[in-house]
């Protein structure tokens, strides 16, 4: 379809009317335009001026032109960014577009604006003229200050809740690890988010004489919900390690009170390493009861790696009756002994591939001697290496006995 | 990350129910499952078989999906079959020590011509 | 990285001539001087730069410890003099490079030959019988000003930077293409320059100094330009017939004709 002018709808009507429908008035055009048009020299002074933006500014043409310049009509800190910002630019680059600025009115309001301008020369290239259009930015402005509300109000809540989170996740895990006499211990805790707690716990405090108790478990789900499991796992298990010195025994207890507790709704239960320690000779002897959770790394002086399977232990909480089975190790000077968390162990390597016990077993193996530092750090690392991969919370206790050399030293 | 999104169905067949698991069994994901679980009706003497043959990975709070169908099924006084389950799940069940609580298929077929083969 | 990248150093002119450093001011980079370098490198070994957040800079050696004030920079002039082993050098500072240079020159006067202060101001805020020509409250609006436009700038730039972070010269085709700065940056910029008071600085200095102020500008009015003058010992003051901040923009040949005059005379 084409479309003449022979098309304009009424044209035969129009009649007397045509020049004024046509916009044949250029001056009117300019003066009543639906935004301000400002014309200054190159030193910012008025020399023509639009109705449109002189309404806006309440002001009298014969007061503007040839007595005010461009800076004038704004608010100070709007002359500070025009004197630094928008006059350097635009001399620069002979135009400029969509700056941001505020006029100050005659009556003292402030009207938001955008500017654009363009700089005509003279034959030589010198500047002559600076154009500008006025866009009235009223409305864009209370729009961008709700946009700026919004995200400094987004930003404080976000910060609120991982403070909240961290604060809660601190109460769930020891401050400090205590020093156990003749032993090297170290603990690491990487939350995968900052928003929720984790479900993932340790601990590590003194029992009867010589003797120390330690857990590390996860519990299933995050967030509120598993801090309060977390919260219940640890009174029972610190109460109950006072009073049973079977750790088969205490997991049962935890068994029963998880099991009684959630019964009924949203099923909640933990994989739980639960042991104890003492000095034995030059070295020391473990006790380890297994709940379902993935299996002790035990790094010898020598550097060999094994893993230690607790086969049949079940998880904690779900079941009311639950099996738990328990191994005993000997630490001699120099080994150490690695629990852990699934996060680590159900990391990605691939679409269709996870790392396993195995990998880090292999990962493991060579630190001679390997020391809880030395072994947390090694973990670390491979934390690292392996990124985004890890999308789950990753708690870490590494307990050793100083190889002879250093325990000399 | 999975190109699958999650999903869960639920078939209704002569013997029982089939649940079908479309997806990865995580912290974020397990709730659809134990929605879905909480609205399965079962009577004496049917199976409940949840196929797992769409799926690859489960982490703990997926057994715990596992462990509410168990349940359910128990109270019922009707029986639960795991089909088609994948290597990692087998062995995170392993781990926490519940393969002996549940029944393992290779499919959703044999869980369910073995059922009849036991029921009738 | 090294000085010539971590400050985008840019050496050129008269390699036999004595070495004239310039420093921009607030707002932009050394893309301001490009209409008065030409002048220059006839008779000098121009060195320009751009200060550490601003220009084509290293953004990733800034921080807000170290740029909340103007010690901070100077530290980083001094820096590109050592590095480069520049002496007898003539520092041109602009604007709040002004200040920066006096707290250079005063920290190793034997480095400098010469200071040219250009539009300087020692502090903007008015303070008792001091005119500096702003209240605290105009510098708050001024933040908001700088606010109002990143929000324009990271509409148009945002998508195109990120779309493309390999290929950084899709942002230098686009509009205001200059004086690009990030708006954290920028903030902190704006607090240090227009909150800093250096007027105890300007008694110590020893080098000799040209003060050059424009007729009439609204960020460093006649007044302060007398008072900088006034203060420094010994300094010579040049007001030129030009309007604004920027001089070697709006008169450049002026503003060349002052500082070679200086750095010639005597």
């Amino acid at each position: 379809m084409t479309c003449g002018p022979g098309d304009l709808p009424g044209r035969g009507e129009i009649g007397a009317d045509l020049p004024e429908l046509l916009e044949d008035s250029v001056e009117d055009l300019y003066d009543n335009a639906p935004c301000g048009y400002l014309s200054t020299l190159p030193d910012g002074t008025i020399v023509k001026i639009n109705a449109t933006l002189l309404r806006w500014l309440g002001r009298e043409r014969d007061a503007v032109v040839g007595r005010m310049s461009l800076p004038d009509l704004l608010t100070v800190g709007g002359r500070i960014y025009y004197e630094t910002h928008f006059a350097p630019l635009l001399q620069m680059q002979g135009e400029l577009g969509g700056v941001a600025l505020e006029l100050k009115t005659a009556g003292g309001a402030r009207w938001p604006v955008l500017l654009t301008a363009t700089v005509t020369s003279d034959a030589e290239g010198r500047p002559r003229l600076v154009r500008t259009v006025v866009f009235d930015a009223r409305d864009r402005r209370a729009y961008e200050e709700e946009l700026l509300r919004a995200r400094d109000e987004a930003e404080r809540e976000r910060d609120r809740v991982q403070r909240l989170a961290r604060t809660l996740q601190q109460t769930l895990l020891p401050p400090v690890l205590p020093d156990v006499p003749g032993m090297q211990v170290a603990a690491y805790y990487h939350p995968a988010s900052l928003d929720q707690v984790g479900g993932d716990f340790y601990d590590l405090f003194p029992l009867t004489g010589d003797t120390w108790g330690f857990f590390l478990g996860d519990v299933s789900g995050k967030g509120e919900n598993a801090a309060v499991v977390t919260s219940l796992i640890r009174y029972t298990l610190r109460g109950a390690a006072v009073y049973d010195p079977d750790p088969a025994g205490v997991l049962r207890h935890l068994n029963t009170v998880l099991y009684q507790a959630f019964e009924g709704t949203y099923p909640r239960f933990c994989t739980v390493l639960y042991g104890s320690i003492r000095p034995d000779g030059d070295g020391a002897v473990m006790t380890l009861a297994g709940g379902g959770h993935t299996p002790a790394v035990v790094l010898r002086a020598d550097g060999t790696a094994s893993l230690l399977h607790l086969r049949g232990g079940q998880l904690v909480g779900a079941l009311p009756e639950a099996r738990f089975v328990v191994a005993e190790v000997r630490l001699a000077p120099g080994d150490a002994i690695l629990l852990y968390t699934d996060g680590l162990t159900e990391a990605r390597t691939g679409v269709d591939s996870w790392y396993s016990e195995e990998d880090l077993r292999d990962e493991l193996s060579g630190l001679a001697p390997p020391t809880a530092s030395g072994v947390i750090d090694a973990v670390n690392r491979l934390l690292v290496g392996l990124g985004a991969g890890v999308e789950d919370d990753t708690a870490l206790l590494a307990l050793s006995v100083p190889s002879r050399e250093s325990g000399r030293a | 990350m999975s190109d699958d999104a999650f999903s869960v169905s639920l078939h209704q067949v002569e013997t029982g129910v089939v649940l079908a698991v479309r997806g990865d069994l995580d912290a974020y994901t397990s709730p659809q499952l134990l929605e879905k679980i909480g609205g399965i009706s079962l009577v004496r003497g049917q199976v409940l078989v949840v196929d797992l043959s769409g799926t690859r990975f489960c982490d703990s709070s997926g057994i715990s999906a596992f462990v509410a169908a168990r349940n359910l099924a128990a109270t019922a006084h009707a029986g639960i079959v795991l089909a088609a389950v994948p290597r990692q799940i087998l062995r995170v069940l392993g781990m926490v020590g519940l393969d002996s609580l549940f029944t393992i298929s290779p499919s959703v077929q044999d869980a369910l011509s073995a059922h009849r083969a036991g029921s009738g | 990285m090294d000085v010539v990248g971590r400050y985008n150093v840019v050496v050129t002119g008269n390699e036999a001539g004595p070495v004239v450093l310039l420093a921009h001011g607030f707002g932009c980079d050394q893309n301001l001087w490009r209409l008065i370098v030409p002048q220059l490198a006839e008779r000098y070994r121009v060195v320009l730069f751009d200060h550490v957040g601003s220009g084509r800079s290293d953004v990733s050696a800034w921080s807000a410890e170290r740029y909340s004030s103007l010690d901070g920079y100077a530290d980083d002039v001094l820096n590109i003099c050592r590095e480069l082993d520049l002496r007898d050098v003539v520092l041109v500072g602009h604007s709040v490079s002004a200040m920066i240079a006096v707290l250079a020159a005063n920290r190793e006067p034997e480095r400098f030959a010469k200071l040219v202060l250009l539009t300087p101001s020692p502090c903007y805020v008015d303070d008792g019988d001091y005119r500096g020509g702003f209240s605290r409250e105009d510098v708050d609006e001024l933040l908001t000003a700088l606010e109002s436009n990143y929000l324009g700038w990271s509409a148009v730039m945002a998508p195109v930077i990120m779309d493309n972070p390999d290929r950084p010269e899709l942002g230098a085709e686009l509009t205001n293409s200059f004086c690009r700065t990030d708006p954290a940056i920028a903030r902190v910029l704006a607090r240090t320059t227009f909150l800093s008071d250096n007027r105890a600085d300007l008694a110590k200095v020893t080098v000799p100094t040209l003060v050059v102020q424009c007729a009439r500008d609204a960020i460093a009015p006649r007044e302060v330009g007398q008072f900088v003058h006034d203060q420094v010992r010994g300094s010579e003051l040049v007001t030129l017939d030009a309007v604004g901040h920027c001089p070697q923009l709006s008169a450049p040949d002026e503003t060349a004709g002052a500082i070679v005059a200086f750095v010639s005379g005597r």
